[in-house]
């Protein structure tokens, strides 16, 4: 490449006029030669764009970095189907523990305290005591109302006598 | 556009989004930060990603904003804290190469340029995009990039230009 055309392309290049392609050339140029004394200025810039092209994080390797995460976002997205479904049926579970929750706490509650026999003595002998005295007390009630009746059975055998003399 | 078709159309672009966020936020683990976040950005509207014309200048226009939202808030934080403190890496052993060396002054020179500037230099003469691209990822009209171009590329040959001569005079 003869020295004019470069001259020239450099002043393309400086005013911000040069091509894609001419850009090209300037780089290989002066990557690839021993360059004139008065080009050599311009060489370090046009080496260094090279240079930076290729450049990359020499420390971790950024690109598997983000293809491990873009298999995470799949995987991800599988997961937030199934927790739907899992959401929707522990919903359901926990909603059937509050209703059986709710009718022990409030409906079925006065049903178990009316037949909810509670002990008053703790004294067996006392309570054999006390209920005793409570029998003998009906049976002589009882007993008395019972002893009226004998005058029926008295009745009944002047009866006897009567309708076997006829 | 499902995983395969993603990895092998959107993700070649990381390399050329890192070196731009590395470029203006010299600092490796910020850069990574927002490659990832633009890549998660993309997967998330990856259903509409084939409507784009162009997905490496929407990307690009991704990671661009999310730098200088990220330098705004650098700046604030410096501001409120009031002390000096810098997050920029250090060169690491890995990068000191030969060939590094050698163009370690072209790079702190445009290191040094303004954000804008900085911005126009390494999508044209590092990944070369076209004036059309460029002007879609920045946002600003055909001339107005040429005319920065142009400066930013002087602005380097010319802080060169010094150093060879003064380093010249030492000899």
């Amino acid at each position: 490449m003869n020295l004019n055309e470069i001259e020239a392309l450099l002043k393309r290049f400086y005013d911000g006029e040069s091509s894609l392609e001419e850009e090209q050339r300037l780089r290989d140029y002066f990557n690839q030669e021993i360059v004139p004394d008065h080009l050599s200025s311009h060489q370090e810039q046009f080496r260094y764009y090279n240079f930076a092209r290729e450049e990359k994080n020499p420390q971790s390797d950024l690109e598997s970095d983000l293809i491990k995460k873009i298999g995470q976002e799949n995987i991800g997205k599988t997961y937030g189907k199934r927790h739907r479904t899992f959401y929707f049926i522990t919903g359901i579970a926990a909603s059937i523990l509050i209703f059986i929750g709710v009718y022990f706490q409030f409906i079925a509650k006065p049903n178990n305290t009316a037949y909810n026999i509670e002990d008053t003595y703790e004294d067996p002998e006392a309570a054999y005591a006390e209920a005793k005295k409570a029998l003998l007390l009906v049976s002589e009630k009882f007993n008395a109302g019972v002893n009226d009746f004998n005058k029926f059975s008295s009745f009944n055998q002047y009866k006897e006598l009567i309708t076997r003399k006829n | 556009m499902k995983s395969g078709e993603f990895i092998e159309k959107v993700l070649p672009v990381n390399r050329k989004l890192y070196r731009f966020a590395y470029r203006l936020l010299a600092n490796r683990e910020e850069a990574e930060d927002i490659v990832q976040e633009t890549f998660m950005r993309l997967w998330n509207k990856r259903k509409k990603l084939t409507e784009y014309r162009n997905i490496d200048a929407f990307a690009m226009i991704i990671t661009k904003n999310l730098c200088i939202d990220s330098i705004k808030s650098r700046n604030r934080n410096v501001m409120d804290v009031d002390s000096p403190f810098n997050t920029k890496d250090e060169v690491s052993p890995y990068e000191k190469t030969e060939l590094a060396d050698s163009v370690m002054n072209a790079r702190q020179i445009i290191d040094n340029l303004p954000d804008q500037q900085k911005m126009i230099i390494q999508l044209r003469d590092i990944e070369g995009y076209s004036f059309e691209e460029i002007a879609e990822i920045m946002d600003l009209n055909i001339n107005t990039i040429r005319v920065n171009l142009s400066r930013a590329r002087k602005k380097v040959r010319d802080s060169l230009t010094k150093k060879y001569d003064y380093e010249l005079k030492r000899n």
